[in-house]
């Protein structure tokens, strides 16, 4: 979900409208049509370059080279594993959320393309920087 | 004078020791390269291979047809990339925007490290579980990691120092289980071999 805050404090402005009754939608993207195709290719782009870059991360988890042993090295083990994959902002969690909001614009896109009858550039546009179907 | 001399003769006699020593760590070595031969001739710690197949000078990115691409529902594009540890050729490949299961496998080529490696206490103690399969008739290991639960590798024994890595998680959200993502880096590393068996 994404907030937008006004900075606060000057009082001029006016309350933000309430949120209809069944939520905010999660983003709004105000998109000209014909910036569709780039646009939807730009996401789709970044959300594969994450998803190499997360299966990539995960394979190399998999080996853990001894630490030293000792009670610091043991802590500081326990704090890298965490920051990396356990807690709720570890990196692979805080990624996958990129990745799937990429997924979620390119997804809305090429929605909005089909409305505009723009499927046919949508494509070429993705063909252009290497994602095939 | 005398004490001159005898010290020139401790001397003489130290350096006379130091240089038979030499000499014995070279037989030493001598003896032990002559042993070599014999240990690759040991059996292989997962079982025999039906053949070798070599993955030097494989494009890692042609290991899947575009049609084994298409059986497993996974888009045409191949993202070349290169492994941190070991420099191996690696390509992503996977279901990003199609409809559900979305998942992704990364294939490695490794060609300068024994599949053996796994099997140390080292790399064992990282892991969830590691069996033992066979894929395409050829040894292998599926492993589970401790930490992540979505996703699974296998690694297949296809020469001695070299084999084929297929790393298969998720390309969408995140899963509770390892399970389908074993199904999956099976299922790719199969093709993977069927296609390396195809043109070697």
């Amino acid at each position: 979900m994404v907030a937008v805050h006004d900075g606060g404090g000057s009082g001029r402005r006016p309350p933000a409208p309430a949120p209809p009754p069944d939520g905010p939608p999660a983003h709004v993207i105000d998109v000209e049509p014909h910036m569709i195709p780039e646009l939807a290719a730009t996401f789709a782009e970044q959300a594969e370059i994450l998803r190499t870059e997360l299966e990539k991360s995960r394979r190399e988890l998999r080996i853990h080279e001894p630490w030293l042993g000792d009670p610091v090295s043991v802590e500081a083990a326990r704090r890298f594993n965490n920051h990396f994959s356990d807690d709720a902002l570890s990196l692979i969690n805080v990624l996958t959320q990129l990745m799937n909001e990429y997924q979620a614009h390119h997804d809305a896109l090429m929605g909005a393309a089909k409305q505009y009858n723009m499927v046919e550039q949508t494509n070429a546009a993705l063909m252009k920087r290497g994602l095939l179907k | 004078m005398t004490r001159r001399s005898l010290s020139f003769l401790a001397t003489l006699a130290l350096l006379s020791t130091l240089t038979a020593c030499g000499g014995n760590k070279i037989d030493g070595a001598h003896s032990s390269t002559a042993a070599t031969p014999s240990t690759s001739v040991a059996p292989r710690p997962l079982g025999s291979r039906p053949k070798d197949v070599s993955l030097k000078e494989v494009d890692p990115c042609q290991v899947l047809t575009d049609e084994q691409l298409q059986q497993l529902r996974y888009s045409k594009t191949r993202r070349p990339d290169k492994g941190n540890r070991l420099d191996e050729p690696q390509c992503s490949v996977g279901n990003s925007f199609g409809p559900p299961p979305n998942l992704s496998s990364l294939i490695s080529l490794v060609v300068n490290e024994d599949i053996s490696a796994w099997l140390t206490p080292e790399r064992q103690g990282g892991l969830a579980s590691s069996n033992k399969i066979t894929v395409a008739g050829f040894p292998a290991l599926e492993m589970t990691g401790k930490r992540l639960k979505d996703d699974c590798q296998v690694v297949v024994d296809v020469a001695d120092g070299q084999y084929l890595d297929v790393f298969s998680t998720t390309a969408r959200e995140r899963g509770t289980s390892p399970e389908p993502f074993c199904v999956e880096a099976r299922r790719v590393a199969e093709m993977a071999v069927q296609t390396l068996l195809a043109r070697s």
